[in-house]
Protein backbone atom coordinates (compact mmCIF):
# COMPACT_ATOMS: atom_id res chain seq x y z
CA UNK A 1 0.00 0.00 0.00
CA UNK A 2 1.29 3.31 -0.93
CA UNK A 3 2.03 5.47 2.07
CA UNK A 4 -0.02 8.63 2.14
CA UNK A 5 2.22 11.62 1.73
CA UNK A 6 1.68 14.57 4.11
CA UNK A 7 1.50 17.56 1.83
CA UNK A 8 2.38 20.04 4.70
CA UNK A 9 5.79 18.57 5.57
CA UNK A 10 7.82 20.22 2.84
CA UNK A 11 6.37 23.76 3.24
CA UNK A 12 6.79 23.51 6.97
CA UNK A 13 10.39 22.46 6.57
CA UNK A 14 11.08 25.27 4.17
CA UNK A 15 9.37 27.76 6.42
CA UNK A 16 11.44 26.61 9.37
CA UNK A 17 14.55 26.90 7.28
CA UNK A 18 13.57 30.46 6.33
CA UNK A 19 13.01 31.32 9.95
CA UNK A 20 16.44 29.98 10.86
CA UNK A 21 18.02 31.97 8.03
CA UNK A 22 16.16 35.06 9.18
CA UNK A 23 17.40 34.56 12.71
CA UNK A 24 20.95 34.06 11.58
CA UNK A 25 20.85 37.23 9.52
CA UNK A 26 20.26 39.29 12.66
CA UNK A 27 23.16 37.85 14.61
CA UNK A 28 25.79 38.42 12.01
CA UNK A 29 27.65 41.03 14.08
CA UNK A 30 27.59 38.80 17.12
CA UNK A 31 29.28 36.06 15.18
CA UNK A 32 32.06 38.46 14.35
CA UNK A 33 33.03 38.52 17.97
CA UNK A 34 33.86 34.83 18.00
CA UNK A 35 37.55 34.30 17.74
CA UNK A 36 37.50 31.31 15.46
CA UNK A 37 36.12 33.24 12.52
CA UNK A 38 38.43 34.00 9.70
CA UNK A 39 40.50 37.16 9.64
CA UNK A 40 38.81 38.20 6.41
CA UNK A 41 35.45 38.24 8.07
CA UNK A 42 36.77 40.21 11.03
CA UNK A 43 38.18 42.84 8.70
CA UNK A 44 34.86 43.17 6.99
CA UNK A 45 33.18 44.06 10.28
CA UNK A 46 35.92 46.50 11.26
CA UNK A 47 35.45 48.50 8.09
CA UNK A 48 31.96 49.43 9.21
CA UNK A 49 32.92 50.77 12.61
CA UNK A 50 32.98 54.51 13.24
CA UNK A 51 34.36 56.28 16.26
CA UNK A 52 35.48 59.68 17.39
CA UNK A 53 37.27 61.13 20.40
CA UNK A 54 37.76 64.59 21.78
CA UNK A 55 41.25 65.35 23.00
CA UNK A 56 42.22 67.99 25.54
CA UNK A 57 45.94 68.66 25.68
CA UNK A 58 46.53 65.42 23.76
CA UNK A 59 44.54 63.36 26.25
CA UNK A 60 41.25 61.70 25.29
CA UNK A 61 38.55 63.24 27.44
CA UNK A 62 35.51 61.87 25.63
CA UNK A 63 34.97 59.09 23.13
CA UNK A 64 32.21 57.18 21.43
CA UNK A 65 33.30 54.27 19.27
CA UNK A 66 31.38 51.50 17.62
CA UNK A 67 32.09 48.37 19.60
CA UNK A 68 34.77 46.32 17.93
CA UNK A 69 33.26 43.22 19.44
CA UNK A 70 30.39 43.62 17.03
CA UNK A 71 27.77 43.90 19.70
CA UNK A 72 25.98 46.57 17.70
CA UNK A 73 26.61 49.07 20.45
CA UNK A 74 28.72 52.14 20.93
CA UNK A 75 31.29 52.22 23.66
CA UNK A 76 31.52 55.66 25.19
CA UNK A 77 33.11 57.43 28.13
CA UNK A 78 35.76 59.91 29.18
CA UNK A 79 36.78 62.15 32.02
CA UNK A 80 35.33 65.43 30.78
CA UNK A 81 37.08 68.75 30.32
CA UNK A 82 39.16 70.85 32.69
CA UNK A 83 40.52 67.95 34.72
CA UNK A 84 44.07 67.49 35.90
CA UNK A 85 46.54 65.32 34.03
CA UNK A 86 45.31 62.13 35.61
CA UNK A 87 41.74 63.14 34.82
CA UNK A 88 40.70 62.38 38.39
CA UNK A 89 40.13 65.82 39.83
CA UNK A 90 39.35 69.33 38.72
CA UNK A 91 42.22 71.17 37.16
CA UNK A 92 41.45 74.54 38.72
CA UNK A 93 40.98 75.20 42.40
CA UNK A 94 42.81 75.93 45.59
CA UNK A 95 43.67 72.34 46.44
CA UNK A 96 46.96 70.54 46.15
CA UNK A 97 48.02 69.96 42.57
CA UNK A 98 45.40 72.35 41.26
CA UNK A 99 46.02 75.51 39.32
CA UNK A 100 44.78 78.82 40.58
CA UNK A 101 42.44 80.45 38.12
CA UNK A 102 43.54 84.01 37.52
CA UNK A 103 41.97 86.39 34.99
CA UNK A 104 44.30 87.29 32.19
CA UNK A 105 46.56 84.32 32.77
CA UNK A 106 46.92 81.91 29.87
CA UNK A 107 46.44 78.19 30.35
CA UNK A 108 47.12 75.39 27.90
CA UNK A 109 43.84 74.25 26.43
CA UNK A 110 44.48 72.36 23.24
CA UNK A 111 41.29 70.84 21.89
CA UNK A 112 41.52 68.48 18.95
CA UNK A 113 39.75 65.49 17.47
CA UNK A 114 40.93 61.97 16.79
CA UNK A 115 39.27 59.47 14.52
CA UNK A 116 39.13 56.44 16.77
CA UNK A 117 37.03 54.45 14.37
CA UNK A 118 38.02 52.32 11.40
CA UNK A 119 36.57 54.40 8.59
CA UNK A 120 37.43 57.88 7.35
CA UNK A 121 35.11 60.58 8.57
CA UNK A 122 34.31 64.26 8.48
CA UNK A 123 34.16 65.97 11.84
CA UNK A 124 32.89 69.19 13.35
CA UNK A 125 33.17 70.64 16.83
CA UNK A 126 30.57 72.69 18.68
CA UNK A 127 32.06 74.70 21.53
CA UNK A 128 29.82 76.33 24.09
CA UNK A 129 30.95 78.79 26.73
CA UNK A 130 28.77 80.09 29.54
CA UNK A 131 28.63 81.24 33.15
CA UNK A 132 26.68 79.63 35.96
CA UNK A 133 25.99 80.75 39.49
CA UNK A 134 26.65 78.66 42.58
CA UNK A 135 23.32 76.88 42.14
CA UNK A 136 24.19 75.81 38.62
CA UNK A 137 21.78 78.30 37.08
CA UNK A 138 22.93 79.94 33.89
CA UNK A 139 24.00 83.54 34.44
CA UNK A 140 22.81 85.24 31.29
CA UNK A 141 23.93 88.68 32.42
CA UNK A 142 27.59 87.64 32.40
CA UNK A 143 29.56 87.77 29.19
CA UNK A 144 30.64 84.39 27.77
CA UNK A 145 32.96 86.30 25.46
CA UNK A 146 35.25 86.80 28.45
CA UNK A 147 35.93 83.06 28.48
CA UNK A 148 38.65 83.24 25.89
CA UNK A 149 39.62 80.28 23.74
CA UNK A 150 42.29 81.15 21.24
CA UNK A 151 44.49 79.59 18.62
CA UNK A 152 47.87 81.13 17.90
CA UNK A 153 46.79 84.19 19.86
CA UNK A 154 43.56 84.66 17.93
CA UNK A 155 40.24 84.09 19.66
CA UNK A 156 37.78 81.59 18.19
CA UNK A 157 35.46 84.52 17.66
CA UNK A 158 37.98 86.33 15.52
CA UNK A 159 38.82 83.90 12.74
CA UNK A 160 36.70 82.18 10.16
CA UNK A 161 39.35 79.82 8.82
CA UNK A 162 42.49 78.45 10.43
CA UNK A 163 44.54 75.26 10.30
CA UNK A 164 41.97 73.48 8.16
CA UNK A 165 39.03 74.51 10.36
CA UNK A 166 36.27 76.80 9.14
CA UNK A 167 33.66 78.47 11.28
CA UNK A 168 29.98 78.31 10.51
CA UNK A 169 29.07 81.95 10.98
CA UNK A 170 25.45 81.23 10.14
CA UNK A 171 24.99 78.50 12.73
CA UNK A 172 22.12 78.97 15.14
CA UNK A 173 23.21 80.87 18.21
CA UNK A 174 26.60 81.53 16.70
CA UNK A 175 28.17 84.19 18.88
CA UNK A 176 30.52 84.39 21.80
CA UNK A 177 28.61 81.60 23.47
CA UNK A 178 28.41 78.99 20.73
CA UNK A 179 30.97 78.31 18.05
CA UNK A 180 30.64 75.68 15.35
CA UNK A 181 33.79 74.65 13.50
CA UNK A 182 34.10 72.20 10.62
CA UNK A 183 37.27 70.41 9.69
CA UNK A 184 37.57 70.71 5.95
CA UNK A 185 39.40 67.46 5.25
CA UNK A 186 38.45 63.84 5.82
CA UNK A 187 40.08 62.46 8.92
CA UNK A 188 41.63 59.06 8.36
CA UNK A 189 41.27 56.26 10.85
CA UNK A 190 43.36 56.95 13.96
CA UNK A 191 44.47 60.34 12.61
CA UNK A 192 44.22 63.50 14.65
CA UNK A 193 43.12 66.93 13.49
CA UNK A 194 45.01 70.14 14.20
CA UNK A 195 43.78 71.85 17.35
CA UNK A 196 40.84 74.23 17.22
CA UNK A 197 42.34 76.17 20.12
CA UNK A 198 45.46 76.05 22.24
CA UNK A 199 44.89 78.57 25.02
CA UNK A 200 42.26 79.28 27.63
CA UNK A 201 42.26 82.73 29.16
CA UNK A 202 39.65 84.52 31.20
CA UNK A 203 39.72 88.09 30.01
CA UNK A 204 41.15 90.44 32.61
CA UNK A 205 38.37 92.86 31.70
CA UNK A 206 36.09 90.95 34.04
CA UNK A 207 38.02 92.61 36.88
CA UNK A 208 36.73 95.95 35.66
CA UNK A 209 33.26 95.12 36.89
CA UNK A 210 33.22 95.65 40.62
CA UNK A 211 31.65 97.67 43.34
CA UNK A 212 33.24 99.27 46.34
CA UNK A 213 31.68 99.58 49.77
CA UNK A 214 33.01 101.36 52.83
CA UNK A 215 34.11 99.18 55.70
CA UNK A 216 33.80 99.78 59.40
CA UNK A 217 37.27 101.27 59.36
CA UNK A 218 37.13 104.91 58.26
CA UNK A 219 38.60 105.52 54.86
CA UNK A 220 38.89 101.84 54.01
CA UNK A 221 36.76 100.36 51.27
CA UNK A 222 36.19 96.83 50.13
CA UNK A 223 36.16 95.94 46.45
CA UNK A 224 33.84 93.13 45.38
CA UNK A 225 34.04 91.76 41.86
CA UNK A 226 30.91 90.99 39.86
CA UNK A 227 32.24 87.67 38.52
CA UNK A 228 33.42 86.44 41.89
CA UNK A 229 32.01 83.03 42.78
CA UNK A 230 30.61 82.34 39.35
CA UNK A 231 31.55 79.23 37.47
CA UNK A 232 32.60 79.26 33.86
CA UNK A 233 31.46 76.26 31.88
CA UNK A 234 33.13 74.90 28.79
CA UNK A 235 31.34 72.31 26.66
CA UNK A 236 32.55 70.67 23.49
CA UNK A 237 30.72 68.26 21.22
CA UNK A 238 32.44 66.45 18.38
CA UNK A 239 30.28 65.09 15.58
CA UNK A 240 31.56 62.63 13.00
CA UNK A 241 30.00 61.28 9.84
CA UNK A 242 31.09 58.90 7.12
CA UNK A 243 32.93 60.21 4.06
CA UNK A 244 31.00 58.00 1.66
CA UNK A 245 28.17 59.98 0.10
CA UNK A 246 29.21 62.70 2.50
CA UNK A 247 27.02 65.54 1.26
CA UNK A 248 23.85 63.57 1.86
CA UNK A 249 25.17 62.02 5.04
CA UNK A 250 26.08 65.42 6.51
CA UNK A 251 22.76 66.91 5.47
CA UNK A 252 20.98 64.01 7.10
CA UNK A 253 23.07 63.91 10.27
CA UNK A 254 23.84 67.56 10.89
CA UNK A 255 21.22 69.35 8.82
CA UNK A 256 23.87 71.37 7.02
CA UNK A 257 24.40 71.86 3.30
CA UNK A 258 28.01 71.33 2.31
CA UNK A 259 30.03 70.93 -0.84
CA UNK A 260 32.57 68.18 -1.11
CA UNK A 261 35.23 68.91 -3.72
CA UNK A 262 36.71 66.07 -5.78
CA UNK A 263 39.77 66.11 -3.53
CA UNK A 264 37.51 65.66 -0.50
CA UNK A 265 37.69 69.24 0.76
CA UNK A 266 34.55 70.30 2.60
CA UNK A 267 33.07 73.76 2.32
CA UNK A 268 29.86 75.23 3.63
CA UNK A 269 27.16 76.24 1.17
CA UNK B 1 -2.01 18.78 -7.49
CA UNK B 2 1.77 18.88 -7.65
CA UNK B 3 1.57 22.28 -9.29
CA UNK B 4 -0.41 23.57 -6.29
CA UNK B 5 2.40 22.53 -3.87
CA UNK B 6 5.01 24.39 -5.88
CA UNK B 7 2.98 27.57 -5.72
CA UNK B 8 2.73 27.33 -1.96
CA UNK B 9 6.42 26.62 -1.60
CA UNK B 10 7.33 29.47 -3.86
CA UNK B 11 5.07 31.84 -1.93
CA UNK B 12 6.63 30.87 1.38
CA UNK B 13 10.12 31.18 -0.01
CA UNK B 14 9.33 34.60 -1.45
CA UNK B 15 7.91 35.76 1.86
CA UNK B 16 11.01 34.59 3.69
CA UNK B 17 13.20 36.39 1.17
CA UNK B 18 11.29 39.65 1.62
CA UNK B 19 11.53 39.38 5.39
CA UNK B 20 15.25 38.68 5.24
CA UNK B 21 15.81 41.59 2.88
CA UNK B 22 13.70 43.84 5.10
CA UNK B 23 15.87 43.13 8.13
CA UNK B 24 19.03 44.27 6.41
CA UNK B 25 17.47 47.18 4.53
CA UNK B 26 17.24 49.33 7.65
CA UNK B 27 20.98 49.14 8.29
CA UNK B 28 21.93 49.78 4.70
CA UNK B 29 20.00 53.06 4.55
CA UNK B 30 21.50 54.57 7.73
CA UNK B 31 24.62 56.74 7.65
CA UNK B 32 27.54 56.04 9.89
CA UNK B 33 27.65 58.82 12.46
CA UNK B 34 28.84 59.24 16.00
CA UNK B 35 29.60 61.99 18.47
CA UNK B 36 31.50 62.62 21.68
CA UNK B 37 30.64 65.22 24.28
CA UNK B 38 32.57 66.64 27.19
CA UNK B 39 32.15 69.51 29.56
CA UNK B 40 34.05 71.03 32.42
CA UNK B 41 33.82 73.97 34.74
CA UNK B 42 35.77 75.97 37.26
CA UNK B 43 34.75 78.48 39.88
CA UNK B 44 36.30 81.91 39.64
CA UNK B 45 37.29 82.84 43.16
CA UNK B 46 38.24 86.48 43.10
CA UNK B 47 37.10 87.12 46.63
CA UNK B 48 37.38 90.74 47.62
CA UNK B 49 40.21 93.18 47.73
CA UNK B 50 40.81 95.38 50.71
CA UNK B 51 44.02 97.17 51.56
CA UNK B 52 44.62 98.91 54.83
CA UNK B 53 47.30 101.52 55.27
CA UNK B 54 49.31 101.66 58.45
CA UNK B 55 51.03 104.89 59.32
CA UNK B 56 53.45 105.64 62.07
CA UNK B 57 54.88 109.09 62.61
CA UNK B 58 58.23 109.47 64.28
CA UNK B 59 60.59 112.44 64.17
CA UNK B 60 58.64 114.14 61.40
CA UNK B 61 58.76 111.04 59.24
CA UNK B 62 55.69 109.06 58.26
CA UNK B 63 56.35 105.36 57.94
CA UNK B 64 53.65 104.01 55.61
CA UNK B 65 52.94 100.36 54.95
CA UNK B 66 49.92 98.79 53.25
CA UNK B 67 48.47 95.39 53.99
CA UNK B 68 46.33 93.35 51.63
CA UNK B 69 43.55 92.15 53.89
CA UNK B 70 41.46 90.91 50.95
CA UNK B 71 41.38 87.54 49.24
CA UNK B 72 42.88 88.44 45.88
CA UNK B 73 46.36 89.60 44.97
CA UNK B 74 46.73 93.24 44.10
CA UNK B 75 49.10 96.08 43.39
CA UNK B 76 49.13 99.18 45.56
CA UNK B 77 50.29 102.74 45.17
CA UNK B 78 50.36 105.69 47.55
CA UNK B 79 50.88 109.40 47.65
CA UNK B 80 50.70 112.12 50.29
CA UNK B 81 49.09 115.52 50.32
CA UNK B 82 50.07 118.41 52.55
CA UNK B 83 49.72 122.15 52.59
CA UNK B 84 51.93 124.22 50.32
CA UNK B 85 54.03 125.36 53.29
CA UNK B 86 55.22 121.80 53.86
CA UNK B 87 57.84 120.09 51.78
CA UNK B 88 57.59 116.30 51.56
CA UNK B 89 60.60 114.12 50.83
CA UNK B 90 60.04 110.47 49.95
CA UNK B 91 62.46 107.74 50.97
CA UNK B 92 61.18 105.10 48.63
CA UNK B 93 63.13 101.91 49.35
CA UNK B 94 61.29 99.15 47.42
CA UNK B 95 58.80 101.63 46.04
CA UNK B 96 59.08 103.37 42.71
CA UNK B 97 58.48 107.00 41.94
CA UNK B 98 55.98 106.95 39.09
CA UNK B 99 56.66 110.59 38.25
CA UNK B 100 52.92 111.29 38.41
CA UNK B 101 52.79 112.02 42.10
CA UNK B 102 52.19 108.37 42.95
CA UNK B 103 54.63 105.91 44.44
CA UNK B 104 54.18 102.38 43.25
CA UNK B 105 54.89 99.10 44.99
CA UNK B 106 55.67 96.95 41.98
CA UNK B 107 55.53 93.58 43.68
CA UNK B 108 52.11 91.92 43.63
CA UNK B 109 50.75 91.91 47.13
CA UNK B 110 49.36 88.52 48.07
CA UNK B 111 46.46 88.26 50.53
CA UNK B 112 47.83 88.85 54.01
CA UNK B 113 51.06 90.41 52.82
CA UNK B 114 52.29 93.86 53.75
CA UNK B 115 54.48 96.19 51.75
CA UNK B 116 57.80 97.42 52.93
CA UNK B 117 57.90 100.97 54.27
CA UNK B 118 57.42 104.10 52.25
CA UNK B 119 58.88 106.91 54.33
CA UNK B 120 57.63 110.44 53.93
CA UNK B 121 59.80 113.02 55.57
CA UNK B 122 57.98 116.20 56.48
CA UNK B 123 59.96 119.41 56.26
CA UNK B 124 57.87 121.83 58.26
CA UNK B 125 60.21 124.79 57.71
CA UNK B 126 58.82 127.78 59.52
CA UNK B 127 55.30 126.47 59.53
CA UNK B 128 53.26 125.85 62.64
CA UNK B 129 53.93 122.82 64.75
CA UNK B 130 50.59 121.27 63.87
CA UNK B 131 50.21 119.87 60.42
CA UNK B 132 47.92 117.65 58.46
CA UNK B 133 49.42 115.28 55.91
CA UNK B 134 47.00 112.96 54.19
CA UNK B 135 48.19 109.70 52.70
CA UNK B 136 46.10 108.25 49.92
CA UNK B 137 46.55 104.71 48.68
CA UNK B 138 44.90 102.73 45.96
CA UNK B 139 44.83 99.11 44.93
CA UNK B 140 44.13 97.37 41.69
CA UNK B 141 43.84 93.63 41.12
CA UNK B 142 46.76 91.84 39.53
CA UNK B 143 46.20 91.12 35.85
CA UNK B 144 48.15 88.86 33.58
CA UNK B 145 49.19 88.83 29.98
CA UNK B 146 51.81 86.88 28.06
CA UNK B 147 54.54 88.90 29.79
CA UNK B 148 53.29 88.10 33.27
CA UNK B 149 51.53 90.13 35.95
CA UNK B 150 50.78 93.80 35.49
CA UNK B 151 48.68 96.57 36.97
CA UNK B 152 45.99 98.51 35.19
CA UNK B 153 45.65 101.67 37.19
CA UNK B 154 42.77 103.01 35.13
CA UNK B 155 40.75 100.41 37.00
CA UNK B 156 42.11 101.35 40.42
CA UNK B 157 39.71 101.09 43.30
CA UNK B 158 39.55 101.47 46.99
CA UNK B 159 40.91 104.92 47.52
CA UNK B 160 41.64 105.44 51.17
CA UNK B 161 43.18 108.18 53.17
CA UNK B 162 44.62 108.70 56.58
CA UNK B 163 45.38 111.94 58.32
CA UNK B 164 47.98 112.64 60.87
CA UNK B 165 48.29 115.45 63.31
CA UNK B 166 51.66 116.26 64.69
CA UNK B 167 51.56 117.43 68.33
CA UNK B 168 53.80 120.16 69.59
CA UNK B 169 56.13 117.81 71.40
CA UNK B 170 57.10 116.21 68.11
CA UNK B 171 56.43 112.68 69.33
CA UNK B 172 53.85 111.67 66.76
CA UNK B 173 50.46 110.08 66.89
CA UNK B 174 47.95 108.69 64.50
CA UNK B 175 44.26 109.37 64.31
Amino acid sequence: MKKKKNIWIRPALLFSLSAVLLLLSTVGSTRAALTYYSADYAVQVEIKSIGVSLLENNRIVSYRNYAETGSNEFVEGGTGLLKNESGESDRFGAGEGQEKLIPGKMYDEKLSVQNTGAIDEYVRVVVTRSWQDADGKKATDLDPGLIGLSLDGQDLDEFTEKNGWIKDTKAAGSDHERTVLYYTHPVASQAQTPAICDTLCLDGALLDEYETKPTEKPGVVKTTYKYNGYMFVLEAEVDAVQTHNAEDAIKSAWGVDVNIAPDGTLSLK
Amino acid sequence: MKKHYNKKILSLAAAALVLTAGVSAGKAMAYFTTYAEASGSAVLNLGTTTTIPDEEVKDWVKHVTIENTGEYECYVRARAYAGAEYNLDYIIGDWRDGGDGWYYYDTPLQPGETTSELQIKIDKGNAAEEFNVIVVQEHTPVRYNEDGPYAQWTAAAGTESGSTEQPENGGGSQE
